[in-house]
């Protein structure tokens, strides 16, 4: 009898680890399924296994009428793309460099009021989207500034700089100040410290940091939709206007490759990580000694 | 020969003065005005309990601390405004502060390598400093693989790599077991002699301190107590602090009488006087005395160079070598005392509450000042 409780517990909680998985990845497993559906009217009743949906993107021949296709989709697509990346970059390089100043300033600095910058440096976190969407382009123009790639940019800043300041506050928090005594103790100056110690102690936090921010403004559609120009369009917000036309099999393609492209993002970051770690690979030493 | 005349000293701090803010503002002295000089080849142990502002004066020989007022002279230099990098002097630190990125050997090298000292030479001299402390042909561990001990000689290694002129060390055994710290203690002192170079060594372990020091520096409230050689600290304490803190005491307050030939009498609140050999310098008023656990026996070789003081039995324990036995006299004193071989095994026949009597010499109890 406790033996066959025990069994049907043990299966009720693998059916919930199931169940679990399936509620975070069956919508995205659905989207990447569909993107292989011939049926051109209802994705949603299969047709036939094709490729014509990526073809269409990659601007390659195919077997789509236009009707099917967003029109003139592949141009567009390709300069969201190029917008989306160069914001990203962009905003991923300046806001990694402030952002990981600012956190070495406030780690290691005492100034008065400093708590009240802490908290000045949390707020755009925890500020909601819209509002801060609203609150730029209002800004925008009231200074004047044209709507366009290097608004998106300083729009995106804005918040990034936070996040990174966040992650890698935390790794400075962990950091013993005691190594950069030591380093200075043994004769090193300040800068050679800060190469040789502190960076690439902090490393994985600047490299975390990065990846994140790259990833939130590749993504983020809601402030860069208020502060994108007419020619400057990101792509979530070009996708946010194709959806608006009408759900067509092609968005599927586009979303999965969207997905592969963060996947090998993912992959970068771990990457890095794990060869940041290693940095000083535990060689076994033949010559070893007995340890006392 | 120039070895036998007194060198001039290392480091020569003058009427050196620091204070701390306590988050509610207050000023807090951490070095109340100290003067100390370390001879070339000295090994200097500063001692106190945490906050008496040993690792305050350390850190400002080494840099990460200025001075409010007063000055450091490194080798005849002046160092005030000399940043930590520059100074000719290294620290052991106290957990270690192993560069966990870099393996043992960049570690060892990392002093040599900012100074631009070629790679060939540093290698040799990383393996010359790695052997001094026992631990070449380590170079390509990471500091995580290895023990306490092993991270211990490492720092060491690191430290003096560069020949400093004095080497710092910061509580450096304290992380270590009581076997471990005994045999470091050994290797640091050989280690000083063979480098020839001056140790200022921070702790407050006293019995480290009387172990390795040839000088032992006792600080409190940001003053120095007193400083000299362990013996002098343990025998002749100047005040109640350092009695108290170095090794146990029994302490009498009480006012000196003379009595004859050279004697005198100490007399006790509701006790009767303690006999003692009148101090060389006229002494008037209330007093202290002390007597340590070790100077009392049971049975006196002779009777006439020797005094007692009676109380009754109230605790004893066997801790190895020594019984371990506390009276208590009439007025209420405590007397605490620790007796071997004979006089141990006489007290251990008696019964708590007994009345026994302990001697000691008349030239035993040494006077510090009330």
């Amino acid at each position: 009898m406790k033996t066959l409780l025990i069994h049907v517990r043990k299966r009720l909680l693998t059916g919930y680890g199931l169940l679990f998985f399936a509620f975070l990845y069956a919508p995205i497993l659905l989207i990447v399924a569909y993107s292989f559906n011939s049926n051109p009217i209802n994705m949603m009743v299969w047709h036939d296994v094709t490729l014509d949906w990526y073809r269409a993107i990659f601007g390659l021949p195919h077997q789509l009428g236009d009707s099917e296709l967003y029109a003139d989709s592949t141009d567009q697509l390709l300069a969201a793309v190029r917008t989306s990346l160069t914001v990203a970059l962009t905003t991923t390089l300046f806001s990694t460099l402030v952002g990981t100043l600012t956190a070495l300033a406030v780690a290691r600095y005492r100034f008065r009021l400093q708590g009240f910058y802490r908290f000045l440096l949390f707020m755009p976190m925890v500020m909601p989207d819209i509002v801060l969407g609203i609150a730029l382009l209002i800004f925008f123009i009231s200074v004047g500034m044209p709507l366009g790639t290097g608004s998106i940019i300083i729009g995106h800043c804005t918040f990034l700089i936070s996040y990174v300041f966040i992650v890698v506050s935390a790794r400075l928090a962990g950091l013993d100040t005691r190594l950069e005594e030591a380093s200075a103790d043994l004769g090193a100056g300040p800068w050679t410290t800060f190469r040789r110690i502190t960076l690439p102690l902090i490393a994985p936090g600047v490299i975390g940091g990065a990846m994140l921010a790259f990833i939130i403004s590749m993504d983020d559609l809601v402030i860069t939709y208020f502060i994108s120009g007419v020619d400057s369009t990101t792509l979530p917000v070009f996708i946010y206007g194709l959806i608006r036309r009408g759900i067509k099999p092609e968005i599927n393609a586009i979303a999965t490759l969207l997905i592969l492209a963060s996947l090998a993002i993912a992959a970068i970051g771990l990457y890095l990580r794990n060869k940041q770690h290693s940095a000083t690979p535990a060689t076994p030493d033949k010559t070893d000694p007995a340890n006392d | 020969m120039k070895a036998t005349t007194p060198e001039a000293p290392v480091v020569e701090i003058r009427r050196a003065i620091k204070q701390f803010r306590t988050p509610e503002g207050q000023r807090v002295p951490a070095l109340a005005g100290i003067d100390l000089s370390v001879g070339a080849k000295e090994f200097v142990t500063l001692l106190g309990p945490s906050g008496c502002g040993k690792t305050t004066l350390l850190r400002t020989i080494s840099g990460f601390e200025a001075l409010d007022e007063g000055s450091i002279q490194i080798q005849g230099q002046e160092m005030n405004r000399v940043p930590p990098h520059a100074r000719p002097v290294n620290t052991v630190f106290q957990n270690y502060a192993l560069f966990p990125h870099l393996s043992v050997g960049e570690n060892v090298g990392y002093g040599l390598s900012v100074r631009g000292v070629p790679k060939r030479e540093r290698l040799q001299r990383v393996g010359e400093a790695l052997e001094m402390v026992g631990m070449n042909g380590l170079q390509q561990r990471s500091p995580s693989q290895l023990s306490g001990g092993q991270q211990q000689r490492v720092a060491l290694a690191r430290a003096i790599i560069n020949r400093p002129a004095l080497l710092l060390l910061d509580e450096p055994l304290s992380a270590l077991d009581r076997h471990l710290r005994q045999t470091m203690q050994r290797e640091l002192k050989s280690l000083q002699n063979e480098l020839g170079i001056a140790f200022v060594f921070v702790t407050h372990d006293q019995e480290e301190a009387l172990t390795m020091s040839d000088r032992i520096v006792v600080l409190n409230g940001g003053h120095i107590q007193q400083q000299g050689k362990p013996t002098e600290i343990y025998d002749r304490p100047v005040n109640a602090f350092v009695a108290e803190f170095i090794g146990e005491s029994n302490r009498f307050r009480g006012t000196l009488e003379p009595g004859d030939g050279g004697l005198g009498r100490l007399c006790l609140a509701g006790d009767e006087p303690l006999v003692l050999r009148r101090p060389a310098q006229s002494v008037a008023g209330e007093l202290q005395v002390m007597l340590r656990p070790e100077q009392f026996c049971v049975h006196p070789p002779s009777g006439d160079r020797y005094a007692s003081l009676k109380g009754r039995l109230t605790a004893k324990a066997f801790v190895g070598r020594d019984l371990e036995v506390i009276l208590e006299t009439r007025g209420g004193q405590p007397i605490k005392a620790a007796l071997r071989g004979h006089d141990g095994q006489t007290l251990a026949g008696r019964e708590l509450g007994d009345e026994v009597a302990l001697w000691y010499a008349i030239d035993a109890p040494h006077v510090i000042a009330a």
